[in-house]
């Protein structure tokens, strides 16, 4: 029980003959990083994210045999982090939410960090939004996910997810316009 | 712009979230939680409305244990994300952990790739700030890791630290300003004197922590809450703090790391300094001797004048080298100060 993911024996590819040792397994080995980054995105806090993570996995453990498909094993998880990290952001957001609109580009000595500088801008500026459209922003942009994954993740219709990425994309698009960081000032 | 954004929020996503390496233990210690009867999130899930609702039944008194325990909470604002990796033309290499190292495998501990940390330097008694691209120990958000940071040994053998990895720590990065406390406990060091040498020392906390931020404010340093303690005995702590570019070392080498191994083929020594008119000299030494010397004149790095980032291309064949970059320095007697210069080992595979 304590080889790493992968020695000790082989996964049949069917998730419908997994049990639920073997279904912790095999998600681990194939999706424990990107789910830990997905969770470290939700939370901005590295520190949890493994943590939230692993609730997933023990979670998903306890349920295996109440899961009515699966197959929907991985999109049980996924949503169990997105749902891990939204409750340990809580009560760090009510304190933020209405932080000020993030100081202009560094005037950095240090590097030609226009990239960093960005990036450090757009990541502001998503911190920003509604927790909603955040998470929709994060699923889409960083993990890939389609609007019916997405959907399953959150725990939303998909028309839902669709007109929280429209007005999170939008509501970025004002932010960072506002800021004249992008397009313009460079 | 219209279409941009998509781009640039994956880049930024991808750019926070991807130097971030998790634990190679999370398995095991699921397994282990699974067989301890730990609920999982299930239970955490569960337990919020009753804690919302102020049940205060041991149940919910668990619960509340279990969100609170955790270390250092970062009321850091979610990290701001840039790497400053970036305008380097060579991606930093991976330097390697200190457990990854001696302890085979299993990581115990997740680590952040590519965190920029200042060291120390020294000539002398004379200490300036050098730079390291580091994995290190994840701490809250990147920014935290990196504080905490300062405290661990460089990887380049030259390179010193005074900073000792505070017990407590908390990086707030505000829209106007990065707040950093710290415990006391990261002043242990009785080697940093009391003197100039304590200044630079805090000056390695400021460059460190707004590189990490990928954000030029002030930095405000509290001990235990409090403004205007004295960092080592020295330099006192009373007032918002930014970079001073005099305390930067005439030149370091951002890549290789030291130790680092570089491709066949071409190899490329990059960092930064103030080469008189962008001027650097460099040698490089095998281990029968010199294979190649010359000078490179540098690209002035940002807006920051007198201030060069250099790109040294080499072709080497494999084999164990080592390169020293000087600046070049046309003072002569007292002005010209101590020579610095930098040195990094480093492989052809």
């Amino acid at each position: 029980m304590t080889g790493p993911a992968g020695t000790g024996y082989a996964v049949p590819d069917d998730p419908a003959a997994w049990d639920a040792d073997i279904a912790v397994t095999a998600l681990y080995s194939a999706h424990w990083r990107p789910l830990v980054r997905l969770a470290v995105l939700l939370t901005g806090d590295a520190s949890v994210a493994e943590e939230i993570v692993q609730d997933a996995f023990v979670a998903l453990y306890r349920r295996w045999t109440s899961l009515s498909d699966p197959r929907a094993a991985l999109a049980y998880v996924r949503a169990t982090v997105v749902n891990g990290s939204r409750s340990r952001v809580r009560h760090r957001v009510v304190e933020e939410r209405h932080r000020p609109a993030p100081a202009p580009e560094p005037a950095g000595p240090e590097e030609v960090a226009l990239r960093a500088a960005e990036d450090a801008l757009v990541l502001d500026a998503l911190r920003g939004l509604p927790r909603r459209q955040q998470e929709v922003l994060v699923l889409r942009y960083y993990a890939d996910l389609s609007e019916a994954e997405i959907a399953a993740a959150i725990g939303v219709s998909r028309g839902s997810v669709k007109r929280h990425a429209s007005r999170g994309m939008a509501a970025l698009r004002e932010r960072l316009g506002a800021m004249a960081s992008l397009g313009g000032a460079r | 712009m219209s279409d941009e954004l998509p781009e640039l929020l994956r880049r930024a996503l991808h750019s926070e979230a991807d130097g971030y390496i998790p634990s190679d233990d999370g398995l095991r210690v699921i397994r282990k939680r699974i067989a301890d009867g730990d609920r999982g999130g299930e239970r955490r899930h569960r337990l919020v409305p009753l804690v919302a609702a102020a049940a205060a039944g041991v149940v919910a008194v668990g619960g509340v244990a279990l969100a609170t325990s955790r270390e250092p909470e970062g009321r850091t604002s979610p990290a701001p994300g840039a790497t400053p990796t970036a305008e380097v033309s060579v991606a930093p290499p991976v330097t390697p952990s200190p457990s990854a190292t001696t302890s085979g495998d299993a990581r115990k501990q997740s680590v952040i790739t590519g965190v920029p940390v200042y060291a120390l330097r020294m000539e002398g008694s004379e200490g300036r700030l050098v730079r390291e691209f580091r994995e290190v120990p994840a701490r809250g958000d990147k920014a935290t890791s990196a504080v905490s940071a300062l405290g661990l040994p460089p990887v380049d053998p030259d390179y010193r630290t005074f900073w000792r990895q505070p017990s407590r720590l908390d990086v707030d990065v505000r829209a106007d300003r990065i707040v950093v406390d710290l415990s006391p406990d990261a002043f242990a060091d009785p080697d940093a004197g009391s003197g100039t040498l304590t200044a630079v020392a805090v000056q390695q906390l400021v460059w460190t922590v707004t590189a990490a931020a990928g954000k030029d404010l002030p930095v405000t340093v509290l001990v235990d809450g409090e403004r205007g303690y004295a960092a080592w005995g020295g330099y006192r702590l009373d007032r918002p703090l930014r970079r001073e570019p005099a305390n930067r070392a005439p030149v370091w080498i951002d890549t290789p790391a030291e130790g680092a191994p570089l491709p066949a083929g071409t190899q490329h020594v990059t960092g930064q300094g103030a080469g008189f008119e962008g001027t650097f000299t460099y040698r490089v030494t095998g281990t029968s001797g010199q294979v190649a010397a010359g000078f490179v004149t540098g690209t002035q790095a940002g807006r920051s004048a007198g201030w060069w980032t250099f790109d040294i291309a080499l072709r080497l064949p494999p084999g164990a080298y080592t390169v020293t970059v000087v600046p070049d320095n046309p003072a002569s007697g007292d002005e010209r100060g101590p020579d610095w210069e930098d040195t990094k080992r480093f492989t052809v595979r």
